[in-house]
């Protein structure tokens, strides 16, 4: 591991980005027309949507991240870049935590901005603290992230690629989606705060066995 | 000692019916599979 | 000694007769549950507890295959002899049919015991993601060609795959669940098999782990004649 070479991949791709932004740009405006959609799925003014809403919340965020996660490695094969990064002189490891830590990067900016939109949009008040929601939301979206990245470069040569990995992501991180549902639910309804719910330990070292698991076998998918 | 009112007994009659239909069928399946992978098998040598 | 054709027979005539009269057995001369373990007046848990007996072979049978799984995985990102990839998703294939019985079983079983065929108890939960993540190993395998890539890549995902075991197996004991607990810990209703019981789960058990591993031998002859039949084909091209 070194940290040198996570930055300059990070940043790298950060320079692609800032070129392009398409998938910046695609990512906010999906997360927008999502959150809209679903807040037409329930009656704005009915007191259902107070139980619903930080479950749309969190889908947003997967359907969201699902456009993004799957360009991660995508857009390197598509453009013969992947031969180029797997030529350079860092360690496949590294390539993989860069791109997690890209996504993320990617995954926050998103959440920063899509969070106050969800309150304003469902006008919602949250019962307990805004800060822990928000903590449990990046908490979520880091295991996603880290399962997405790492599934988005095993499926890179697959055929429909794009469809493969919603079908393999989806159910490993199923029980990561469904406890931080019910933990969001507890903070942003019951109210209790982020470290005495259980679930939001047990998402979390679900995350880092996903993610040990991940870094112990990247070497197998880069190898060709 | 088995306790079965006559409701019981006629509903596991009925589960056992069911079950029975089901498990030949697997059964026959998987033997009709089992012939015809090994008559494949003398084909492919 | 080879596995003839005759033996195969005899082998499924007895699984299937074997295994009839031990359902019969379970279901007409088996006791009811006991008193003290039942919750009211006509619970339908007194007999209803019966269904144990093949929900729990079906488990047993879906970590077996998903271990076998797990073993074919490791073993061939370490040897890279395509056998044992045919071997991971050969279980995986009869693997997803156990699970697929495991998952009627208990949606029979909840709707006797809870009174609704899916429950979302935190069990049937995770034996459904049982089932996603072989589903989803079978298609990432119909998703690639090559195919030694696919099987390096499907190891990868078998192996990741594994760890939803260990999440079912501890799920009723870490979330809120009704599902009865197999183990005497302080809060748990276990209960307890008496002797007739216990010969009746154990032949059971030895029936259903000889047939998953006859019908794993069977998959794995069926992918390999598919691999030799493909590679005639593109003999001929």
């Amino acid at each position: 591991m070194n940290f040198k070479h996570i930055l300059s991949v990070v940043k790298k791709d950060l320079r692609v980005e800032s070129r392009g932004k398409e998938t910046v740009n695609f990512m906010f405006l999906f997360t927008f027309i999502s959150l809209l959609m679903f807040n037409f799925a329930t009656d704005p003014f009915s007191p259902v949507l107070n139980d619903v809403a930080p479950g749309f919340l969190w889908f947003v965020f997967i359907f969201a991240g699902m456009l993004g996660l799957s360009r991660a490695f995508l857009k390197e094969k598509e453009t013969g870049t992947l031969q180029g990064l797997s030529l350079a002189p860092i360690s496949n490891d590294d390539i993989l935590y860069a791109k997690i830590i890209y996504n993320l990067i990617l995954m926050l900016g998103i959440q920063i901005i899509a969070f106050p939109l969800f309150i304003v949009l469902f006008n919602y008040n949250i019962a307990g603290s805004t800060l822990d929601a928000f903590l449990v939301l990046t908490i979520g979206n880091v295991g996603f992230v880290v399962v997405g990245s790492f599934m988005s470069a095993l499926v890179m040569s697959a055929r429909s690629r794009e469809l493969v990995l919603q079908i393999i992501v989806l159910p490993l991180l199923l029980p990561v989606i469904i406890l931080i549902i019910i933990s969001l639910r507890k903070v942003m309804i019951d109210a209790i705060p982020l470290l005495s719910i259980g679930e939001i330990k047990l998402a979390a070292s679900y995350v880092v066995i996903m993610a040990v698991l991940a870094s112990l076998l990247f070497d197998y998918i880069m190898e060709e | 000692m088995t306790e079965l009112t006559p409701a019981e007994v006629a509903m596991f009659r009925q589960i056992m019916a069911v079950a029975a239909i089901l498990w030949t069928l697997l059964i026959i399946y998987i033997g009709y599979l089992d012939s015809k992978v090994r008559s494949l098998d003398e084909r492919l040598k | 000694m080879k596995f003839q054709r005759k033996q195969a027979v005899i082998l499924l005539a007895v699984l299937w007769a074997v295994v009839l009269y031990a359902m019969y057995q379970v279901l007409f001369s088996l006791g009811p549950l006991s008193e003290e373990l039942l919750r009211f007046e006509g619970d339908p848990m007194r007999h209803g507890y019966k269904i144990f007996f093949f929900s729990m072979q079906a488990a047993a049978i879906t970590y077996i295959a998903f271990a076998v799984v797990l073993v074919g995985s490791v073993v061939y990102l370490r040897t890279k002899n395509l056998k044992w990839d045919t071997i991971a998703s050969s279980s995986a294939k009869v693997g997803i049919v156990f699970t697929t019985i495991l998952l009627v079983n208990g949606a029979i079983f909840s709707n006797v015991g809870w009174g609704a065929y899916w429950n979302w108890d935190p069990r049937q939960t995770t034996s459904l993601f049982l089932w996603f993540i072989l589903a989803a190993y079978l298609s990432l395998r119909t998703a690639v060609d090559n195919i030694e890539t696919r099987a390096r890549l499907s190891a990868v995902l078998g192996i990741f795959g594994f760890v939803g075991v260990p999440l079912t197996h501890i799920s009723s004991t870490i979330w809120v669940s009704n599902h009865p607990q197999l183990y005497n810990t302080a809060q748990s209703s276990g209960f307890s098999l008496d002797k007739s019981g216990l010969t009746l789960f154990m032949i059971l058990m030895t029936s259903f782990l000889i047939l998953y591993i006859y019908m794993l031998w069977l998959t794995y002859k069926i992918e390999t004649q598919n691999q030799i039949y493909q590679n005639i084909l593109r003999g001929e091209q």
